[in-house]
């Protein structure tokens, strides 16, 4: 399992599950770290790519950039993948990004609960 | 296709990609800054005090709803004014600017500040240094003390009052002590005096020495009076009676004492003025304090205006006038327009023998005579001076009612109306 902690988050991944938990308000520089650990989950190749962000309560715009552009749009580039993210109702940023994350990457299948 | 036509395409998708996460990005941001302002104005204005953010060039660039309702500025008008212009003392500002300069904060720095009207308040201002809307910026927060400073002026008259009243309650037990046991010697002098009187021809040198021995005697009696008087041992007849009618009569007397150069003007204010008490004690009440008064404006002429009024004292108002039980009262009030008193006359003028008359013109009796009548009448009496206004003694007395208790609604009987 890899795992990443920084002040008030915490990154796992085993097996195609990624899971981002806690707040992420760091400066776009200060996510270099998170840059190198999805690129390591992208360099393992997975049949299939499950982001659980039900924990994570906050994530600012460099956050969302990041995930954007490291995360997605390189999974994006990996033939077959498929690609999940489990989301939560109970974060108002969730309902109001999350969504617009389908116009980024095609076949993206987006779970509220 | 090609290798190359492959790779252009690839990029041309990352490029599509990197668009679309810049509106991504674009659209969060814009909603995290729109909460955070949202959440920045509901703070402000719920805080219950004034918050400012101005320029270093005094230019207001935020104000919450407490500066606009503590200052009397609208939105509007906090645009059109420079921040100078709040505080009474222009240089004040930028004393404040100096010390934030040195330290980037400033904490409880005291200063007085001015509201749309003109109007002055104390105030101590919280500050720092912050980038606002992309340019360095002054926030303060700012205290109003006035209501502060007005429960603490509240709370020192009411101390200074109840030290007061503590003061002449152990000063009128020493009198009595020394008053009564005075009497009992003064009374044995007297009484040999007169026996001795009796037995001496008049016109003898021992006659004559002996009847200037009862004089001096007499006086002391009087003053042992005076004392009694002043710590209550001696009771009067109670009875009802108006203490209009026995200042209208008592007035009468005055004016005839009194030089044309002092105006004496008497009002009663309308409602009853009936009280239990000792006529002839009222009466010297009365004498007592047109006396003073005369006596300040004997060489400069003046006025002495002499008040009567029902008034109805509540619990907070009662406190202030020697711990009086709330009810309805008559003021009598004696108000010259004389030099006035400073602060350490005022607060000894009730004391036995304390006087600001030179020696041989007054005993330093006739206020502490008054302020024992009130005492027995339980009513009480304060003092309001101001150099170069005047002087005022308010005596209140329990008021009663003249009409029987049938005659009354529930509600005054309740009051003690």
């Amino acid at each position: 399992m890899m795992k990443l902690e920084g002040d008030g988050f915490q990154v796992t991944y085993e097996d195609g599950l990624l899971d981002i938990s806690g707040k992420l308000s760091l400066m776009l520089e200060d996510y270099a770290d998170l840059e190198e650990f999805f690129e390591k989950v992208i360099g393992s190749e997975p049949s299939e790519l499950t982001v659980d962000i039900r924990d994570l309560e906050y994530l600012n715009s460099s956050g969302i950039k990041t995930i954007c552009v490291g995360l997605l749009l390189e999974a994006d580039e990996i033939e077959d993948m498929q690609m999940k993210i489990l989301c939560s109702n109970r974060y108002t940023w969730q309902k109001e990004t999350i969504p617009t994350f389908e116009d980024l990457v095609d076949h993206l299948e987006i779970r509220f609960e | 296709m090609s290798e190359k036509e492959r790779e252009i395409q690839r990029l041309r998708h990352r490029i599509e990609g990197l668009e679309k996460t810049l509106k991504i990005v674009t659209g969060h941001s814009g909603r995290i800054e729109k909460n955070l302002k949202q959440l920045f104005e509901a703070v402000s204005d719920t805080l219950p005090v004034p918050l400012l953010i101005t320029a270093k060039t005094g230019e207001f660039l935020f104000c919450n709803e407490n500066a606009r309702q503590t200052f009397g500025y609208s939105h509007d008008g906090f645009k059109k004014i420079n921040a100078a212009v709040l505080y009474e003392n222009v240089g004040d500002r930028k004393a404040l600017l100096k010390a934030i300069g040195d330290q980037s904060e400033v904490r409880g720095f005291s200063v007085r500040m001015k509201k749309a009207d003109g109007r002055v308040f104390p105030a101590v201002l919280f500050s720092r240094q912050i980038i606002f809307e992309g340019q360095k910026s002054l926030l303060s927060v700012i205290y109003d003390l006035s209501e502060l400073k007005k429960e603490e002026d509240k709370r020192l008259m009411l101390e200074r009052q109840l030290r007061q009243t503590r003061k002449m309650e152990a000063i009128g037990a020493m009198a009595g002590g020394i008053a009564h046991d005075f009497n009992n010697i003064l009374s044995i002098i007297y009484g040999n005096l007169e026996m001795m009187m009796m037995t001496l021809p008049e016109e003898s040198d021992a006659g004559r020495r002996v009847d200037s021995a009862l004089m001096a005697a007499k006086q002391g009696r009087e003053v042992v009076m005076q004392l009694l008087a002043f710590c209550r041992r001696e009771d009067g007849r109670q009875q009802p009676l108006s203490v209009e009618r026995i200042a209208a009569d008592t007035l009468k007397m005055i004016r005839s004492m009194t030089p044309s150069s002092i105006e004496i003007r008497f009002h009663a204010g309308p409602g009853s003025s009936m009280i239990m008490g000792d006529p002839v004690q009222i009466q010297q009440v009365l004498l007592n304090l047109c006396t003073n008064a005369y006596y300040v404006l004997r060489d400069r002429g003046g006025k002495i205006e002499v008040l009567i009024e029902p008034v109805f004292l509540d619990s907070p108002e009662a406190m202030l006038l020697s711990e009086l039980r709330p009810g309805a009262y008559v003021r009598l009030t004696v108000k010259d327009n004389g030099p006035g008193m400073d602060r350490e006359t005022v607060d000894r003028i009730f004391e036995p023998f304390f006087t600001t008359k030179p020696e041989g013109e007054g005993t330093g009796m006739g206020l502490a005579v008054v302020h024992g009548i009130l005492q027995r009448h339980c009513g009480a009496v304060m003092v309001e001076s101001e150099i170069g206004t005047g002087t005022a003694f308010h005596c209140y007395f329990p008021r009663v009612d003249e009409r029987p208790f049938w005659k009354r609604s529930g509600s005054e009987c309740r009051k003690g109306l």
